[in-house]
């Protein structure tokens, strides 16, 4: 999975219309940041690159980005 | 390694019982509101649950299904050798119920009778009891009971928990039958996780005082108690996508069966997300799979018997169906069974 398209299922997965999702977003910023949210995100990972993140690891995260060193920078395509 | 196999035992007959009383989650007030209310309802699927009255038990709830199905099967009481209740909501602190239910069926008393606390893993724990017991000589029928009242333990004003759950009883025959075939049950446990979905207080380990019935409200506006279920459904979406699929590749391998033989995956009815997720992670049909949470909610213990009354009741009752039934939750514990049923004699949802 290329960034782009995990940053647009994220968008997807948290409601997100009308504003720009980046790297830089930081999630508790987003009002639809919630537990349903969180359940979407670990399921797209677990899909995506067959990890299962623990929950526990997103009280740590503050941005797109730091939920994507989670992942590791090197899983995602060029 | 809790893997165990039987040959020649059969559920023979099924009903649910659950309480008139719908609850509409779309009508919630507050703490329940707005877009993050239709959300959750979509998210997990659950749209109604029935909820039991006040002066009504778990255990009344199975024994309406008992007797109606023992009367509709026909079956003489006294063929019954031994009664298992798999409940969270027992009548009383102690005695176990199930001695209760003994005597108010009108069972002899030469009949083994005892609970099981277990919640969504139960009807998978409790079949495996149910048919190891059967596998005996003495043995001619066994009642397996499983009933819950989540009703009475959830606070309704929790935004976590207050829409998920509904109330309900059961009862199922298992019995030897020459062309049952063979049946698997895999069956597991990581307490580890305990706290993940629990009610803190009002047993021995933190007995019952007027501060654990307080109700406080909390960060996000939830109102409960201590002697309210609490669940971090994040870690219990961790433990399930981790744990079932694994446990369902595990007996699949063990029973030496093709998942594409498989007609039913008929899940603990916790979430559809997670459900949904575990069935694609499988690579199996989404079609192949019922859902009676719409109707019913995660009625804890019974979410799979009811769904196999109200969603494939003809189709094991009239035909021969291989099934694969996975409980996972509280405890945390976690079970997965495969088994044949045919012609199994199956009730409509009685409502009382």
């Amino acid at each position: 999975m290329k960034k782009e398209e995990f940053l647009s299922e994220l968008k997807e997965i948290m409601e997100i219309e009308d504003s720009e999702l980046t790297e830089d977003t930081v999630l508790r910023d987003m009002m639809e940041f919630n537990s349903l949210a969180l359940m979407g995100i670990i399921a797209l990972i677990d899909e995506n690159f067959d990890m299962v993140i623990e929950a526990d690891a997103f009280e740590k995260v503050s941005t797109i980005k730091d939920i994507m060193k989670l992942i590791g920078m090197d899983k995602f395509e060029k | 390694m809790a893997l165990l196999s039987y040959d020649g035992i059969a559920i023979t007959g099924i009903s649910a019982c659950v309480p008139r009383k719908r609850i509409d989650n779309r009508s919630l007030s507050e703490p329940f509101s707005g877009p993050l209310l239709e959300k959750t309802i979509k998210t997990t699927g659950i749209v109604e649950r029935r909820i039991a009255d006040a002066s009504t038990c778990a255990s009344d709830l199975c024994c309406q299904a008992a007797s109606r199905l023992m009367d509709s099967m026909g079956i003489d009481r006294d063929t019954i050798d031994v009664v298992i209740f798999v409940t969270q909501s027992p009548d009383f602190k102690v005695p176990a119920t199930a001695p209760l239910i003994q005597h108010r069926l009108g069972l002899k008393k030469e009949t083994a009778a005892f609970d099981v606390n277990l919640g969504c893993s139960g009807y998978v724990y409790g079949l495996s009891m149910a048919y190891a017991y059967a596998t005996q000589a003495h043995i001619c029928r066994v009642l397996l009971l499983v009933g819950d009242t989540p009703s009475k333990y959830v606070s309704s004003l929790d935004k976590t928990t207050g829409i998920l759950f509904g109330d309900g009883g059961t009862a199922t025959i298992v019995e030897k039958k020459k062309d049952a075939g063979k049946s698997f049950f895999s069956l597991n446990s990581d307490g580890s996780g305990a706290n993940a979905l629990q009610i803190k207080a009002g047993g021995f380990r933190h007995p019952s005082t007027p501060e654990t019935l307080a109700n406080v409200t909390h960060e996000d506006g939830s109102i409960r108690n201590e002697e309210h279920l609490t669940m971090d459904g994040g870690a219990i979406f961790n433990f399930t996508i981790k744990q079932v699929p694994a446990d369902i590749k595990k007996l699949l391998e063990f029973s030496n069966t093709d998942i594409s033989d498989i007609d039913y995956l008929v899940y603990h009815q916790a979430n559809k997300f997670i459900t949904d997720h575990l069935t694609k992670k499988l690579k199996f049909p989404l079609e192949k799979v019922p859902y009676s949470l719409g109707k019913f909610g995660n009625t804890t213990c019974l979410t799979i018997p009811v769904t196999l009354v109200s969603e494939i009741g003809t189709e094991i009752e009239t035909g021969t169906k291989n099934l694969v039934l996975s409980g996972f939750g509280i405890g945390l514990s976690w079970a997965t069974a495969i088994l044949t049923i045919k012609n199994c004699h199956v009730l409509g949802m009685i409502e009382v």
